[in-house]
């Protein structure tokens, strides 16, 4: 399945509102949540994360990893926990109006 | 922000290498922990590194994105750590300022007064020699000069013979009297040829420019105004082309108006005058020769090159033209053919005030130089007073680096504000000034603040911080800085260096002063040396007031009577004692020249004749200025019209004609007149200044020489201002269309004279006295900072029995040497540069020793007494007191 344009920013933020973490650990997390339903390219995520980093939305420094290797995390700031929140409710919102629309679709058929 | 810094310490300075390697490890850590994980899947080692790299997407696309990315986020990154720092920097200078608001009262006042003082003298010499003249490709604007005075015929063979030129123009000037609308005034017009417009690359704004035609004697009755005068006479109507005013003088009574130039066009103006507000034709009467035409002079030739041709080429066109006429005409002297030549019509106007100007801003230069000293001084003391603040900084991990940088930071913004302080003192007393009032410079008048002002002011603001800031800075984190947190370090005084430093700066600052104070020494001798120059005349209480009767009717007798009238009238005024008039005041410029032959000589065999200085008189002229008679007797009734041509001669004339004979009663004949026999010999009189010797001269009567325009010169008791009301009502009640173009006390036109000496005497006075001034202050700070810094040393030596009379000798001999030193360096300094002024002297040799002595005093004694007062004050020091406190 492919990903929604603009969710994958979502993702990636939510993924850093538990903790701090690698991109290895972001592609990680996202896999397992959804059970591999979503097809996310790597090389997209890491895009995706240079591109948050350069809103301000994320902040990177290199660390180590729990095997003691020398990675780059990634975390959250204050303006990116703001947006996560602004956009989970927008996505709330339009996820109920979708809904609303597809629910009686269903009952009819 | 600081969560930024401590970020940037990782990020900051990675190279593009290291960046490339981040990337490189960032997806070469993904790939393997993704590999490693597929194989605990189950998946072989093959399997694993293909499925990751597929849910990878392409490595090498990225790759070099992340790079790009990166790479330009580092970039930004500089830019914003350099710019939060220096805005870190002038946050910490400003409050670090703020709290020492009495130096930072002083560092910028002293800053705004020198940076102003440097940038006003620039501003000047910008407008007067740097700025362009305001034509269109003005460096193709040359005058051309013939080597002697010239009449139009020459004037157009010399065009004729100069193929290098694109448009070529004689050019005068003259007196008009205007009549007819509103008050009777007396016009500068510039007579000048059609060429002339396309000279200066202006096109009139309505009407017409001359046609040639025009150049006619009998089609000349055409005139052009400038904007200023069409607005404030005509009323700015578009309907005055076409219609005739009474515009009185060279050779018309009245003229029609064909043309108005635009408001921007500046009239070139060569020499000094009234700013020409009208222009008429330069005429020229066919089938004249240079050897006959006795029609108008021409005072300039001014031209255009053809484009690529430069001002030598044009010289020696001029000369090798003149040389043919020469051949033609034996009146044309060989030193005329040797002057001949051509110049930059920029470097004409400036003429000789370049090298004074630039003399001035080196000498502004020097003032900034001393406020440098100065300033570096006080940082010096305020670095060694802040030594432990540096020192703690330094320990909590300041690198001298960036200690230096908000060191220097603070000094920077003592100079921007300093300099924008000055800026605006500059301009204020640019205004105030009257510059071009004053001095009398050309192009003075325009003294703007244009981009090559500013990028002065930028270097000079930027040069003060090197001087006072840099070096200082570095002085300041010198060496170790560590023992000044140590205990009994906060009295702690300048190190040995540090006050080595200070002897230098006292040197330094005498030398500076020296230089100045010569300079202004020199030009006050020489102001007074020219005060007591005998101008021949007497202009106390002496009215002057200038009168333009309209020349076509006051023609010949009408003119005599006139003036007979005038006089008669003014004599019965109370208070006058006697009245007269001459038609070239003395002091004013201007000048007639006539050839002659007087009796006794022979004309001189290929040469031109001798030439003396000519000037009608009228009434009692002599009397009026007290110019004593030497010989004869002065002009009187008996010498009219009808009677025997007569003059008078000065004594320089008689001395040169007839040497130990008798002048009365011998014949003179000007050129082309008939002869006028001499019945008496004036003194002398320094027609041109003070500062230029007598030329031969000679005196015709009015009633012999009719002329309009003459100076009435009225010798009277009392209030000078309310006899000029009194003589402006009496010639308005004899003729309401009679301008009075002047009317002033003779003294003040003497004054005037001397206005561009006056001010340069000024300014450079201005400058000396700041110098010694600041020079004073220097000497004063250093010697207060060291003898304070010595006090447990003079305690000791008290206590071991040392009387006050020892460490006041003591203490004043620190300041003594340097002192001494600079004064010495000083001296030969100012003999090698007072050359510079050579221009400006009269009477007195650049290495005149009185002055030189006296500078000496001057200075010396002030920089004792600057070094006495902290001295004295340190050496009254109770032992105890001073030892116990540390």
């Amino acid at each position: 399945m492919d990903l929604i344009k603009g969710t994958l920013d979502m993702l990636i933020l939510r993924t850093l509102d538990r903790e701090p973490m690698h991109g290895y650990g972001i592609s990680q997390w996202i896999r397992t949540r959804t059970a591999g339903t979503l097809e996310v390219q790597d090389a997209a995520l890491y895009q995706a994360l240079r591109r948050l980093e350069g809103k301000g939305l994320v902040d990177a420094a290199w660390g180590l990893s729990d095997n003691n290797r020398r990675a780059r995390y990634y975390r959250l700031t204050a303006a990116g926990r703001k947006a996560l929140a602004r956009e989970t409710s927008e996505w709330c919102r339009y996820a109920d109006a979708v809904f609303q629309v597809l629910e009686p679709l269903e009952r009819e058929a | 922000m600081e969560y930024r810094r401590m970020r940037g310490a990782a990020w900051l300075f990675r190279s593009r290498g290291e960046i490339a390697g981040d990337v490189e490890d960032e997806i070469a850590f993904h790939l393997e922990m993704r590999t490693a994980a597929l194989m605990t899947e189950g998946c072989t080692r093959a399997e694993a590194e293909a499925q990751a790299l597929a849910e990878f997407g392409s490595v090498a696309e990225l790759r070099a994105s992340l790079r790009d990315t990166d790479e330009r986020v580092q970039r930004r990154l500089h830019v914003s750590i350099w710019w939060d720092e220096l805005r870190q920097d002038l946050r910490f200078a400003r409050r670090s300022l703020l709290r020492a608001h009495a130096f930072t009262a002083v560092a910028v006042l002293t800053l705004a007064l020198g940076i102003g003082a440097a940038v006003g003298t620039f501003t000047v010499v910008n407008a007067v020699v740097l700025r362009p003249l305001p034509y269109a490709e003005p460096d193709r604007l040359v005058r051309v000069s013939p080597g002697e005075n010239f009449n139009i015929m020459l004037a157009e063979t010399v065009e004729a013979g100069v193929p290098t030129l694109a448009a070529v123009s004689g050019m005068s000037q003259w007196g008009l009297t205007l009549t007819g609308a509103g008050e009777a005034t007396q016009l500068e017009a510039q007579v000048v040829e059609p060429a002339f417009f396309a000279v200066f690359g202006v096109r009139p704004a309505l009407g017409r420019v001359f046609r040639e035609d025009e150049r006619d004697p009998a089609r000349s009755d055409v005139v052009i105004l400038s904007d200023a005068l069409w607005r404030s006479r005509f009323g700015g109507s578009p309907a005055v082309i076409g219609t005739r005013i009474d515009v009185d003088g060279y050779g018309h009574g009245s003229r029609e108006v064909i043309g108005v130039l635009p408001q921007d066009f500046v009239p070139p103006q060569l020499g000094s005058g009234p700013v020409p507000n009208l222009w008429i034709p330069l005429t020229f009467t066919a089938g004249r020769t240079v050897g006959t035409d006795s029609s108008w002079y021409v005072n300039h030739v001014v031209a255009r090159m053809q484009p690529g041709v430069r001002v030598d080429d044009v010289a020696r066109d001029v000369r090798s033209t003149m040389t043919r006429v020469r051949a033609e005409n034996s009146h044309i002297s060989e030193d005329a053919v040797r002057r001949a030549g051509a110049a930059g019509l920029l470097d004409s106007v400036v003429g000789d005030m370049r090298g004074t100007l630039w003399t001035m801003l080196g000498a502004v230069g020097l003032v900034l130089l001393l406020t440098c000293a100065n300033l570096a001084n006080l940082m010096l003391a305020r670095g060694s007073r802040r030594r432990q603040e540096l020192a703690s900084r330094a320990a909590l991990g300041g690198t001298r680096a960036r200690l230096v940088r908000e060191l220097v930071t603070e000094s920077a913004l003592l100079a921007v504000v300093g300099a924008g302080i000055g800026m605006l003192l500059a301009r204020t007393a640019l205004q105030l000034l009257r510059v071009s009032e004053v001095s009398g410079l050309p192009r003075a008048t325009d003294l703007s603040i244009d981009y090559r002002v500013v990028l002065f002011a930028i270097a000079v603001t930027a040069g003060c911080v090197v001087l006072f800031g840099v070096l200082p800075a570095l002085r300041a984190t010198a060496g170790d800085l560590r023992p000044a947190l140590g205990p009994g370090s906060r009295v702690r005084g300048p190190s040995r260096s540090g006050r080595r430093f200070g002897s230098l700066l006292i040197g330094a600052e005498v030398a500076l002063a020296m230089i100045l104070v010569t300079g202004a020494g020199l030009l006050i001798s020489s102001f007074r040396a020219l005060r007591a120059v005998d101008a021949g005349l007497d202009t106390h209480d002496v009215l002057a007031v200038r009168l333009s009767p309209p020349p076509a009717r006051y023609t010949g007798e009408r003119a005599v009577q006139f003036y007979d009238e005038l006089f008669d009238r003014v004599a019965r005024l109370p208070g006058v004692s006697a009245a007269g008039a001459i038609h070239l005041l003395p002091f004013t410029g201007g000048n007639w020249s006539f050839p002659y032959l007087a009796d006794g000589h022979e004309p001189p065999v290929n040469a031109p004749l001798p030439s003396a200085n000519f000037r009608v008189v009228a009434s009692s002229y002599f009397d009026a200025l007290d110019i004593p008679l030497v010989e004869g007797r002065p002009f009187d009734t008996r010498d009219g019209s009808d009677g025997a041509p007569v003059g008078i001669i000065n004594s320089t004339l008689a001395e040169q004609l007839w040497p130990g004979q008798d002048a009365v009663g011998r014949e003179i004949r000007l050129f082309g007149n008939t002869p006028f026999r001499v019945i008496g010999v004036a003194g002398d009189v320094r027609q041109h200044g003070l500062d230029a010797q007598p030329e031969p001269e000679l005196y015709r009567p009015i009633r012999q020489w009719t002329l309009s325009d003459m100076t009435v010169t009225i010798e009277a008791d009392g209030d000078l201002r309310a006899l000029a009301s009194m003589v402006r009502s009496v010639v308005h009640s004899i003729d309401d269309d009679i301008p009075i173009v002047e009317a002033r006390p003779l003294s003040d036109v003497l004054d005037d004279s001397l206005a561009r000496r006056r001010f340069f005497l000024g300014v450079l006075t201005i400058f000396g006295s700041v110098a010694l001034a600041l020079g004073a202050i220097g000497i004063f700070g250093v010697m207060t900072y060291t003898a304070a810094s010595r006090l447990p040393e003079f305690g000791i030596r008290i206590a071991l029995g040392a009387t006050d009379a020892d460490v006041l000798r003591l203490a004043f001999h620190a300041g003594l040497v340097p002192v001494t030193a600079g004064l010495a360096i000083g001296l030969f300094a100012a003999l090698a540069s007072s050359r510079l002024l050579t221009g400006l002297l009269y009477g007195i040799q650049p290495h005149d020793p009185l002055t030189l002595a006296l500078a000496v005093l001057v200075l010396g004694g002030v920089a004792a007494l600057a070094s006495w007062l902290p001295a004295r004050r340190f050496s009254r020091v109770e032992p105890m007191r001073v030892l116990g406190s540390n």
